[in-house]
Parts: C-alpha cells; structure tokens; sequence
C-alpha cells in the first residue's frame, strides 16, 4: 500500500514535467507576447524586458530555468501584473477556488448518491422519470448557460442573492456558484448511482440477503452500498476535472475572484508565468486526486490489492 | 404432520412478450425430518417455486394459491411478517456459492448478522455460534475464516459457509437449491453427505432441488418430477426408480449416466425445454413426448394420485401401466 503510494507519487514527476513542457510550449508557439502594446514600445526597451525575463533565449533554456525556480517554490514574477509574484496571486486566490471546488464536491456526492438511490429504489415509476429527466437536464446543461439563468431567477427576479462578487467569503455570495458548479456533477452521480444501484441490487448476495431476514434498509446500507460506489468512485476523477473546468467560467461570470478568472486573463495576456503557475498547480492536483481514487477503490473492493 | 404445504401455486411473470408462466398449479407438502427432492431440467420452474414461497419473486412477477407453513400463508404475508420466517424458521441456500455471498463483507459479517437480526444475540455471542456452526459444517480453522472475504474460499468452502448461514437458527426447512451443481463431483459428494448428516442432528426437513437424478438417489426420501412450472410426477424415491411412469421421468432416468452398462453415449430426451412458457393449453411435455396423442394438445392432465405417496400428470398412464412396471417408451 505504502509502496503503491510512493510509486505512483514517483511516477507523477515526469507526467508533471512532461506537462509543464507541453503548456510551455504551448504558451511559447501561441502569437504574441505579454509585452505587445497597441503602441510598439521602443526596442531598447524591449529588449531589456525580454532580457529581464529570459524572453530572448532558446525555449529549452527559458523551460529550464523556469522549472528550476518552480521546483524550489517559485513561480516567477507576473509578466502583466508586475507588482505581483504568481506565488502571491496564487495565494490570494486559490483559498475562494479551494472553497467553491470543495463545497460544490461535498454537496455533490452525497446528494448524487441520494438522488440515484431514491431512484433506483423507485425504479420505472413517475418519481424515477421526473429524477432522471432532472439529471439529464442537469448534466447536458453547460454551467455558463446555467449560471445566467439562475441570476435571472433569484437575483433579478426574486431577489434573494446577490448576481456576483465575493464578499470576503458571505454565504450568501457563494449560493450561485456553487449551485451552479455543483449542479452537473449531482445530476452525473445521480444517474450513475441510480444505474449501480440497480445493477446492485440484482446481485444474488442480495436475494441472499433477502433470504436472511434482514430489513430492507439494513440491506440498502449494509450490503448493497458499497458495491454501488465503484461506479460513482470512477466518476469522481471527471467529476473533479469538471469541477475545475467549470470553476473558471464561474469565477469570470460571477467575479469570485479565483485562479480560474487569472487563468484566463493570463491567457488572454500572454502571461507566461501566471498560466504555468496554474496549470502546474491544476495537473498536481488531478494527479493527487486520481492517486487518492484509487486508494478509495481498494477501501472499497477487498478484492482489489494495492 | 407436514410443516409445509404449498396448494395450487401459481407463479407469473410480466414481461414485455407476455405473460410468463414460470409455475402453474404446483402442490406438494413436506414433513419434518424428511427430504423432499424436486428435479427437472434448467427452466422448468424450480428455482421460482421456491423463491416465491420465501418472498423472493422478482418486481415483475406475481404469485397465487397456498403456501401454508405452520398454519400461515406465505404467499399473502407482507415482509415484515416473512423477515421474521426467512433464516429463522426456513433457511435457504443457494445455487451459486460464488456470487450468493456478498464479497465485499467479511464472512464473520454475513454469519453473526443473522445471529444478532433473529436472536438478538451480541457480537460477541454471535462471533463464537458462527464459528461453532463453521466447525459444524467442516471449515477447518473456523475462527480465521471470519475475518476472510468470499474471494479467499475455494467454491466448495463457499457453499460450506452458505451451508452454515442457512442453519445457524436451526431452521425447520432448509432448502437447499442446486447446492452442489457448482461443485466438482468429489466436493459434491462431500457436501451432500454434510447436508444429511446435520438433517439428521438437527431434525430438519429439507427441500432439495437438482437436476441430477444421480443426486436425487443418493439423498430424498421422495421426490417430485417437475417440467414447463408444473408438478409431471411425485413418488417416493424407491418407487421412481423402480416404476418410473411420467414419460418426462423415464426420459430423465435413461439421461443418467450409468457406470454398470456400458452406454455408447449419453441418452437424452431429444428436443429443448421450453425456454419461457406463454401458452399454457396443453401438456408441457407434449412436443418432446413420443406417446403424445390429439388429447394431450388440447388438455393439461392434472396430477392425479394413485396412491398416497404417488401422483402423475399424463394421459397416457393408465393404472395398469405402472403396476406392470413402466413398459415401452
Ligand atoms: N423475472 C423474470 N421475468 C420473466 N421470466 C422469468 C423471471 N424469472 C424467471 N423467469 C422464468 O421462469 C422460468 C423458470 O425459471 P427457474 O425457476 O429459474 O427454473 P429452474 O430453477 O428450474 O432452472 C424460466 O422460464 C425463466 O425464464
Ligand atoms: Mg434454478
């Protein structure tokens, strides 16, 4: 177990080079540079920025230096907001990124699992239809088509909630969008619960259950649970990934402030250093995250051995 | 005095085809301390005669008739009132010891939950039964199999430990449904020669399906020929293999493989089981019966009984046809 950890913690090191390699490169063919202006700025100038940033040597070289600052903590300076070192945006907005990701995960998959078992418990009756068609909804309905029509409704219509910013954290800044991040990842666990619930309690140990006595309820908890996790444990890594994803369009539409409204600004500014910061922060963090699913699987299922 | 007696049973399944009729007025009883086997070959309705009386029948069936069991019906009880039978009064085992425990529980789990659901037993109590009722059943080194999963037992161990989870209340009525068909022969031998053994320590009837009449012989005192969901004959096991008068019965005794006459191949009845029964007008066994007349497509015969122990659905066999021992096929 332990050496599985340590193996796979080893192995991310080259998937997170190779990534950081790619986004760099990425980054380094896309045209443009962080110091185009409307209004060309006078070569010496130029040349002296670029110099200050290693922009004028080979790729290879730029690549490696970076790394190098990245690996003992440094993520450089901000190419556009110079006052600022990445490490320090990073910093000032990761906590609303980590607070929005991690509210929306865990009103997620509770409720997902919950839904997909009132389903599956219900199967082919009017309350599985309506859930079901709710889920489809939830799932096909992007989160920038979503997150206007839920400001539509409770904050320009009702008037409830506030349409955007932060606040310092106000729970009431945080309903929208976390409603509007969590929303497709309830309805995507609902229908996979509901399908391995289904699938579950076709299973001969649970006629076997039956067959025991037991009620119906200490069955549901006890024997048909965990089995039915395996499904939704795999949904977790893309649930995570979308999460993410979906956190950018968030913090833009909803002015929350998180890495994913830097993310974009960086991009859009050619800020070299801003976009590897958070790409290389994203990756490890998938990386860990796909690393910690599969330790759930072995929790899970004693027939799988690490 | 039978503890079980199942009067008229009618299993029905709904499906997108129409209306399958898996058991059709099934009857037969069953008393203590005796073995009743029930064979046929695989879809003739063995399986859903049996889990309609333990309330097993999936969402998209329906069950009617008698299934009296010390005095109550089975098939009208809600299941609140069966989870107080199920385990307790009647325990069942199943057919497939890989995939009828659950293998994500540890052993120690699925055996002292049963303990602790019907006899209130605690932990403790119900750890040092289940591994008393594991020592019962031969699993050597009891106590270490509890904390083991399924995957860790060799298929014959499984349905040891099925075995022992269908007994630890002492149950009444054991079924036991294809129990060994899994198994290889030798372990086969070895769990049926358990099954006796603890029948005989615990005095408890058992309901023993199969499709083996090899088994059938070798434990049932009688034994109940069923095809397409309905009863073809019923005798004690002596009498069957003696004076075999179904021609379904006949069909399946010359299917056994016999080691004393040197057989050049397997004998079969030719022609399939129906593989679901829509049309119940007729007899069942009529496309595959070499003695079928006009009359046995137009009418089900109704197991008539000759005697107390004996009954047979078949137009065709008359009274003197079995006295004189079954005659040509
Ligand atoms: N849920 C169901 N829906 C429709 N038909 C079913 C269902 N369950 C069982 N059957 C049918 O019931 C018949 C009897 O099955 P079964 O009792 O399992 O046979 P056996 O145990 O003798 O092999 C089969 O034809 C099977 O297809
Ligand atoms: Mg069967």
């Amino acid at each position: 177990m332990l050496l599985f950890i340590l193996r796979r913690l080893f192995v991310a090191i080259p998937t997170l080079l190779f990534i950081a390699l790619i986004s760099y490169w990425l980054m380094h063919i896309a045209p443009g540079g962080p110091f185009d202006m409307e209004r060309p700025m006078p070569e010496i100038v130029r040349a002296n920025i670029e110099a200050k940033f290693h922009l004028n040597e080979p790729f290879l070289v730029q690549f490696y230096i970076y790394i190098t600052n990245f690996v003992q903590g440094d993520l450089g300076p901000s190419f556009v907001y110079q006052d600022f070192s990445v490490t320090q945006l990073v910093a000032q907005s990761w906590p609303v990124s980590a607070i929005l990701g991690a509210l929306s995960f865990s009103i997620s998959v509770p409720l997902g699992m919950l839904l997909g078992t009132i389903a599956a418990l219900n199967r082919n009756s009017k309350l599985d239809y309506l859930l079901m068609s709710l889920s489809m909804t939830g799932v096909v309905v992007p989160a920038f088509v979503l997150a206007p029509i839920l400001v539509t409704i409770f904050s320009i219509h009702l008037g409830w909630l506030p349409a955007g910013g932060w606040e310092g954290g106000k729970v009431s800044y945080m309903i929208l969008p976390v409603l509007s991040l969590a929303i497709a990842s309830i309805a995507g666990i609902a229908r996979v619960m509901r399908g391995a619930m289904i699938e579950t309690l076709n299973q001969p140990y649970i006629r076997t259950a039956r067959a025991k006595g037991l009620s119906t309820a200490y069955i549901l908890a006890q024997h048909a649970l965990r089995p039915s996790l395996i499904p939704v444990v795999a949904m977790l890594g893309p649930s995570f990934v979308a999460v993410i994803t979906g956190s950018v369009i968030i913090d833009i539409f909803f002015g929350t402030g998180g890495m994913g409204q830097h993310f974009v600004s960086g991009a859009l500014n050619r800020d070299y250093g801003l976009v590897m910061g958070i790409t290389l922060i994203v990756a490890t963090l998938t990386i860990l995250f796909n690393l910690i699913v599969d330790l759930l699987y072995a929790l899970i299922d004693p027939r799988i051995r690490l | 005095m039978s503890i079980l007696s199942l009067n008229n049973m009618n299993v029905r399944f709904n499906t997108d085809d129409g209306q399958v009729h898996a058991v059709s007025d099934l009857s037969f009883s069953i008393s203590a301390g005796e073995t009743l086997g029930i064979v046929g070959e695989s879809g003739s309705g063995k399986s859903q005669s049996v889990f309609a009386l333990m309330g097993l029948t999936a969402d998209n069936g329906e069950t009617s008739g008698e299934a009296i069991f010390k005095g109550q019906n089975l098939l009208t009880m809600d299941n609140r009132a069966l989870n107080k039978i199920r385990a307790s009064k009647i325990g069942m085992i199943f057919q497939d010891p890989m995939n009828s425990l659950n293998p994500f529980l540890r052993i120690g789990k699925q055996l002292t939950e049963v303990l602790q659901k019907h006899k209130g037993l605690s932990y403790k109590q119900a750890f040092s039964e289940s591994v008393a009722m594991l020592d019962a059943v031969r699993i050597p080194s009891a106590t270490a199999r509890m904390s083991q999963y399924p995957h860790e037992l060799s298929g014959g161990m499984r349905q040891r430990v099925m075995i022992a989870m269908a007994l630890l209340c002492k149950p009444e009525l054991l079924i036991a449904d294809e129990p060994t068909t899994a198994l290889d022969v030798t372990v086969q031998a070895q769990i049926l020669t358990l099954l006796k053994e603890l029948q005989r320590e615990f005095n408890t009837a058992v309901l023993l399906i199969t499709h083996d009449m090899g088994v059938v012989a070798q434990v049932c005192d009688r034994v109940l020929v069923m095809y397409g969901g309905r009863k073809m004959e019923q005798a004690n096991v002596d009498e069957l293999f003696e004076n075999p008068a179904h021609p379904y019965t006949r069909g399946l005794l010359k299917a056994i493989p016999s080691i004393t006459e040197d057989l050049p191949e397997l004998l079969t009845i030719p022609g399939n089981p129906p593989s679901a029964l829509f049309d119940t007008k007729g007899c069942p066994f009529q496309p595959r019966c070499q003695q079928a007349s006009d009359l046995c497509k137009t009418t089900t015969p109704n197991a008539n009984s000759f005697s107390a122990s004996r009954a047979i659905a078949c137009h065709n066999t008359s009274m003197i046809d079995f006295a004189v021992g079954g005659t040509a096929a």
